[in-house]
């Protein structure tokens, strides 16, 4: 966890299937944060693929891994020639499959998911720089420890969410089975029935935002949470983030310039 | 001598304990960590499915059916809804997981249909007589009670939304279409998060990609324009009835001068 306390100068970011195509939102809100980054001089410079395929993960999942790598390897050659070793993940089966695949790592790429990247931000006292106001006092955020990017990844998710609660003038507090499955990698019926459990269990710890640094979580419990009712929001960081931003009209109308 | 006896002694081990290594691991080559598992049964206890499912075999099914080199078991145990979450694999005593076990029995089993190649099956699908020729493929193993589930025809297409390998397009390029569609809720999701009231919708311009299959001559478009402009002299023209008849003839008129011009 060490390194990943640096601020990368140049990043990639490897925007992933599910939140190019399925989640425009956040797609469109870490587009924000990447530029306020360049804006103020958190980072030099980002990048996205111009060609980017799927990480993997989809041909993993059919059992074709010759395919798989197949897509690994035709992402890491565009990489290569693009010579910047920091990829930037919004998503963690993304952080996972790409980032901790032997080949990633012995071209010298380090892997960095958003929410390591605010958490870099956080300590190295730079993270004021990307926020212009603060959460709405006594707001509560919740976490929820997303699979790949725990224990595939072995990213510590309740230390990170604590800082960027309180980052962002929240209180944290952490719901039951936490570390549980949102469901997204099962099949219909029984993927919303494992995302309901984990919608009650933000009900009960009585929270108001619960923000997920996985496109995969995002796309089944954000759509879950609104058929339960549930009280808590189930937003991306990226989200949450760009919210906290008073001028995010503007900003989005820079981007479609 | 004794080094002789020694040496001797090492080769002729080495000539026995070799081939019969190679036998062993030709045999647990298939059935991977599957061999390690101790049946403790651990891992039922945090899988997130079995809580869902009544029919799901579990983690620990699953490995005993690859130990057996029962692929069909599993199958029938719905071994394909594992949502690879790697609780049984923190979980175990000797760290095995079932999702890589789950893997492979999938690929086992469809490799006689996709013949492993997802990007090839994938390139074919969109096309819509592929896809009828692929769902009577599937109806026939299914007839047949493979144990092949429905499921994955739903999984196959929803993936193949999300997997694209034929269209590389630049990923910036296409942030742009999407910007009408996502800037409405991200700033309905700021407003809700702080309390605020949500903005109205805007009327964006449509972006020239996307017009570009719904693309109008010059004329017509000027001619819309001019329908607009004259709505307000609609109301007026209830109130004075006398210039009724004067309005369709601009209107022709303004027609005329726009085909004249594309």
């Amino acid at each position: 966890m060490a390194e990943k306390f640096e601020i990368p100068e140049r990043l990639i970011f490897f925007e992933g299937c599910t939140t190019s195509r399925l989640l425009k939102e956040m797609r469109l809100a870490t587009y924000v944060i990447l530029e306020r980054a360049v804006e103020k001089g958190i980072i030099r410079e980002y990048t996205v693929l111009p060609n980017e395929r799927c990480c993997g993960y989809a041909s993993m999942v059919m059992g074709d891994f010759e395919n798989q790598n197949k897509c690994l390897i035709f992402n890491l050659d565009q990489m290569t020639r693009l010579g910047i070793k920091d990829v930037f993940f919004t998503c963690g089966a993304c952080t996972h499959f790409m980032g901790d695949s032997p080949e990633f790592r012995a071209r010298g790429f380090r892997p960095i998911n958003i929410m390591e990247f605010l958490y870099a931000l956080i300590k190295n006292e730079q993270f004021d720089k990307l926020v212009d106001r603060k959460l709405p006092k006594g707001s509560k955020i919740t976490g929820h420890y997303s699979c790949h990017l725990r224990r595939l990844s072995g990213i510590k998710m309740d230390e990170l969410y604590r800082e960027i609660a309180n980052a962002l003038g929240a209180e944290y507090v952490e719901m039951p089975e936490a570390t549980d499955c949102c469901g997204a990698g099962s099949e219909g019926k029984v993927a919303i029935e494992i995302a309901k459990r984990k919608v009650e269990n933000a009900d009960k710890a009585d929270a108001d935002i619960c923000p997920l640094a996985c496109a995969g979580c995002e796309a089944i419990l954000s759509i879950v949470s609104k058929q339960v009712k549930s009280k808590t929001k189930f937003t991306s960081l990226s989200t949450l983030i760009a919210s906290c931003m008073t001028d995010l009209d503007k900003r989005i109308e820079k981007l479609n310039e | 001598m004794i080094a002789y006896q020694f040496i001797t002694s090492g080769i002729a081990s080495m000539l026995i304990l070799t081939p019969l290594a190679m036998i062993l691991y030709m045999v647990l080559r298939d059935k991977g960590a599957a061999v390690l598992c101790m049946e403790c049964q651990q891992c039922r206890a945090v899988c997130p499915v079995i809580r869902a499912h009544d029919n799901y075999a579990g983690p620990k099914d699953i490995m005993v059916a690859v130990k057996s080199g029962k692929y069909d078991m599993a199958l029938k145990g719905n071994a394909e809804l594992c949502a690879s979450c790697a609780a049984c694999m923190e979980r175990c005593p000797r760290k095995l997981g079932a999702d890589e076990e789950t893997t492979g029995i999938v690929a086992t089993e469809m490799e006689d249909i996709f013949g492993r190649d997802t990007i090839k099956y994938m390139e074919e699908i969109p096309n819509p007589k592929m896809q009828r020729t692929y769902e009577a493929v599937i109806r026939r193993f299914e007839g047949k009670k493979t144990g092949l589930p429905w499921d994955w025809v739903t999984k196959s297409t929803r993936l193949r939304k999300f997997y694209n390998p034929i269209e590389d397009k630049p990923m910036k390029a296409q942030l742009k279409t999407q910007i009408p569609e996502a800037e409405m809720s991200l700033l309905t999701a700021k407003a809700n998060l702080f309390g605020e009231t949500p903005p109205e919708p805007k009327r964006r311009e449509i972006p020239a990609e996307r017009e570009a299959g719904f693309a109008k001559p010059e004329g017509e478009k000027k001619c819309e324009m001019e329908m607009e402009e004259s709505k307000p002299a609609e109301s007026m023209v209830k109130e004075n009835p006398g210039e009724e008849e004067s309005k369709p003839e601009e209107k022709s008129e303004s027609n005329e001068k726009n085909g004249g011009e594309v």
